[in-house]
């Protein structure tokens, strides 16, 4: 052996990092989170053989449960939310090292006893004094978790082990409010140790991004203003606002997935190469594309950005009642379920090329892609009279049904020379059969092995939340746009097509 | 051959894709075509077709391919090559009503014509696709340079080859042919992919990986028949651990890198759940194990110290027929760096029958 250190039977058996054992503290364990992700998402790493020998599941919450009743709770939970059949030996087993504690978030006793119960794991469960806390809570209860792991010591490592973080989202509402998350994080953990969540880069087709892109010669000799003529990144959901109007009235779709899911997006999309596949060298140049993100703010803001709520309508056929008829919406909200934003990233790659970004409740179809349209031939040949209406587009599909897709021009079959636009379709459910394993699978295992690469760092937060409190800021000194409206059912308002066509492009139709 | 493994329509070799193409044709719009690699399955049992045909059906469903599956016969009197067309569909789980299809074409050669196998292969391959080729049974003596320098990873089973002496240095014999370009993939290695992953599970325990150096012996129970995928994991153990082989008296062992002796026993076990039953390791003072659970695909690992606080965990054991052994190694990109290392490892344990 060559260091007594290094597990020799790890060589040339797995080309990634091993999750070290650790103890997963939940915090906020009794919310829909756990049952429907977390638990669901360890058991499959667990039947797929990626757990540490050493791990135990910490559940902190105020309701008043025992280990054994809410063991059997996560039971039935991950019975009716895992990808794949539970298997009750495996399960049972799993569930020995789930263990419920009992405490408010504000009670320093509680967080007293948790250090003993985790100390007395590390002997009972080989955890080994690494801690991963997970606020998986309100984050209006955030700041007094964090104040506490802090006053009782469980946030510093010991020497030899370590102890991270995982942030759900939101991180924060603005600027000023992440700032004071932030730092509230960073006076209990350090950066390299505090993992903020964004699911969305767990996914499949999200970490694909990057290998389409710097993998093959083709695209990246095509991915810049020369060739690209628009990027349209869409994400739409028949859904309306179901059970979290009290979230989604202060939110809105802007805060909710634009600040993050979508500028995620937007980020890996844009980005120039990084100079290794470490964390911080790929989110340096994540970064780089929100600072050159040109400011929307005032006039920009109505010149650029939609912002439109869902009336009544029809989905699938079925009659549903628009926003402010919702249980728990304000009959005379203003919150914006549709952003429509048109976006220059003012840099030599992407100089000129407008980025159509739109998400949308009550829109016909679910589905999330990032379309990359390329610019049409020039006028001569078989383009000389402009026949060639669809140009070349490169379509990410991040969900459903992951995969991607290349349009291109084709003569049709016959003595006519008639020029149709042919699809190159690949699906990554139709090309590799085994299934595909949910984004917090990939982003729990990571945490555990130290590999912060799919998490969002601080100033990447700050940097999405100062272009976004931009256009709140001007939607609310009033400075437009005004609200516009569109039914349920459409594919949103007339003026965000208007805002496309001002360049000349339309929507894809998903 | 009855009906179930009828591998399909039958073709004239030189109409093969012309009839593939009507069969698309033919076919309903739910259907599509998908391909990631090429697999040849080449075998000259008899029973080839009828135990491949149902075989490759079943891997369509995970890993979409074009199959050519070729049954020779160079014994055959007469030459002579039929060909047959079909196609494996799946219904995809998710993302609408589309049955996703393989395609197989399947090749009988007799007598002289089986020698053309390279000819038959190449002019039906799916073009830029990876070319796999699974070589059932023992190599031929005298190496194609033709055919092995175009493949991409030759798929072999030691643990059906009768002279694997013989067949090692064959397969040796091939990999410097296709210099380096033809990836060498053992199924009976593959077979051991989650047993090596379960010991190596156990090590991470820093008590037990501190144990390591001063192993005194590896225990190991397999099912009758399976002699070599118990040499097999022992070579990839003593190659792990820097071990070379020892013989005093007729005894063999191993020698550690501080000198001392490291024992195997081998137990053959005719009930036996699975190729490999268990591995036991033996230090002063402790013990780690992997055993197979008999009911479920799983392995128990297992540490014990000398002073009490034993760890367990449940590991995935994966199955073990052979569809899912070469499922799993298709699944699977790059080479396995420390298959030849063991073998070499173990080779002088070995005999030719």
């Amino acid at each position: 052996m060559e260091n007594e250190h290094e597990n020799p039977f790890r060589n040339g058996l797995v080309n990634r990092a091993v999750a070290e054992p650790c103890a997963l503290i939940i915090f906020g364990a009794t919310g829909d989170l756990t049952r429907r992700k977390l638990i669901p998402a360890l058991y499959n790493l667990a039947a797929d053989g990626n757990l540490p020998s050493g791990l135990a599941v910490v559940c902190f919450a105020r309701r008043d449960k025992t280990s054994e009743s809410f063991r059997e709770e996560l039971g039935e939970a991950v019975r009716k939310y895992s990808r794949r059949p539970v298997n009750d030996e495996l399960w049972n087993r799993f569930a020995e090292g789930i263990f419920y504690h009992r405490s408010s978030f504000d009670d320093p006793a509680g967080y007293a006893s948790l250090s003993e119960e985790l100390e007395s794991l590390d002997t009972r469960m080989g955890t080994r004094g690494n801690r991963l806390f997970y606020l998986a809570s309100s984050p209006t209860e955030f700041d007094i978790i964090l104040e506490n792991l802090r006053g009782s010591g469980l946030s510093q490592a010991k020497p030899g082990s370590w102890a991270r973080i995982i942030v759900e989202k939101p991180f924060g509402t603005d600027l000023p409010s992440a700032r004071r998350l932030n730092e509230a994080v960073a006076s209990a953990f350090p950066e390299e140790e505090t993992f903020r969540i964004d699911h969305y880069l767990g996914k499949e087709t999200a970490q694909n991004l990057m290998v389409l892109r710097f993998a093959n010669t083709v695209f990246e000799a095509l991915w810049n203003h020369r060739y690209v003529e628009n990027v349209q990144i869409t994400a739409s959901e028949p859904l309306g606002v179901e059970a979290r109007a009290g979230y989604y009235e202060k939110s809105g779709a802007l805060r909710d997935m634009v600040q993050n899911h979508l500028l995620q997006l937007l980020c890996l999309t844009a980005m120039e190469p990084p100079t290794d596949l470490s964390a911080d060298a790929v989110r340096d140049e994540k970064v780089k594309v929100l600072r050159a993100l040109r400011p929307l703010t005032g006039k920009a803001v109505a010149e650029n950005v939609i912002r439109a709520q869902y009336t009544d309508g029809f989905i699938n056929g079925r009659e549903v009642p628009g926003y402010r008829e919702e249980p728990g919406v304000a009959p005379d909200s203003s919150t914006e379920t549709y952003v429509a934003l048109r976006l220059h990233i003012d840099n030599w790659r992407w100089a000129g090329v407008p980025f159509f970004v739109r998400v949308g409740k009550r829109l016909p179809k679910s589905g999330t892609e990032i379309a990359i349209q390329f610019r049409p031939t020039p006028p001569v040949l078989f383009n000389r009279e402009s026949q060639l209406q669809d140009a070349n587009t490169l379509v990410i599909r991040i969900q459903p049904d992951e995969g991607i897709s290349f349009r291109m021009a084709a003569k049709m079959p016959g003595a006519l020379l008639q020029i149709e636009p042919v699809k190159m379709d690949f699906h990554y459910g139709t090309s590799f059969g085994k299934p595909t394993p949910e984004a917090y699978e990939r982003l729990l295992l990571d945490a555990m092995s130290g590999d912060a690469t799919l998490f969002a760092r601080r100033d990447e937060v700050e940097n999405a939340w100062r272009f976004i409190d931009g256009i709140r800021c001007a939607w609310d000194d009033g400075a437009a746009p005004r609200l516009d409206f569109y039914p349920s059912g459409s594919w949103g308002p007339r003026e965000a097509d208007e805002l496309l066509a001002q360049d000349g492009a339309v929507w894809r139709r998903l | 051959m009855p009906e179930i493994f009828s591998p399909g329509l039958p073709v004239a070799i030189g109409e093969i894709d012309r009839k593939l193409g009507a069969l698309w044709s033919a076919s309903d719009a739910g259907k599509v075509r998908a391909s990631l690699v090429n697999l040849v399955v080449y075998s000259e049992s008899r029973d080839a077709i009828a135990e491949n045909t149902p075989l490759l059906a079943g891997i369509a469903a995970d890993h979409a391919f074009r199959a050519l599956l070729v049954q020779a016969n160079p014994g055959a009197g007469k030459t002579s090559v039929e060909a047959w067309i079909t196609a494996h569909c799946h219904m995809r789980e998710a993302g609408g009503p589309k049955e996703i299809c393989s395609e197989q074409i399947t090749f009988r050669l007799d007598g002289p014509a089986a020698g053309r196998l390279s000819n038959i292969v190449f002019s039906h391959l799916d073009s830029d696709l990876p070319l796999c080729f699974w070589w059932q049974g023992e190599l031929h003596p005298e190496p194609d340079p033709q055919l092995w320098t175009r493949v991409d990873r030759l798929i072999v089973d030691s643990l059906s080859w009768q002279r694997p002496l013989r067949q090692f240095d064959l397969l040796r014999d091939i990999e410097h042919l296709a210099a380096g370009r033809c990836a060498i993939c053992d199924l009976n290695w593959t077979r051991l992919f989650h047993l090596r992953y379960a010991i190596a599970q156990i090590f991470d325990i820093p008590a037990a990986r501190g144990k390591l150096p001063r192993m005194s012996s590896v225990e190991i129970r397999y099912l009758t028949g399976h002699k070599l995928t118990a040499l097999e994991i022992l070579g990839w153990v003593a190659t792990s651990l820097g071990w070379r082989l020892g013989q005093e008296g007729g005894k063999d062992f191993f020698v550690r890198p501080d000198g001392g002796e490291a024992a195997f026993v081998l137990r053959a076990q005719n009930d036996a759940c699975a190729a490999i039953a268990s591995i036991v390791f033996h230090f002063p003072g402790a013990t780690a194990s992997a055993e197979r659970a008999v009911t479920g695909d799983f392995y128990v690992v297992e540490f014990t110290p000398e002073k009490g606080g034993a760890t367990s965990q449940m590991l995935p054991a994966g199955r073990e027929k052979i569809a899912d052994i070469l499922l799993s190694e298709l699944g699977r990109v790059g080479r396995h760096p420390l298959y030849w290392p063991s073998i070499r490892s173990i080779e002088p344990l070995l005999t030719d029958a």
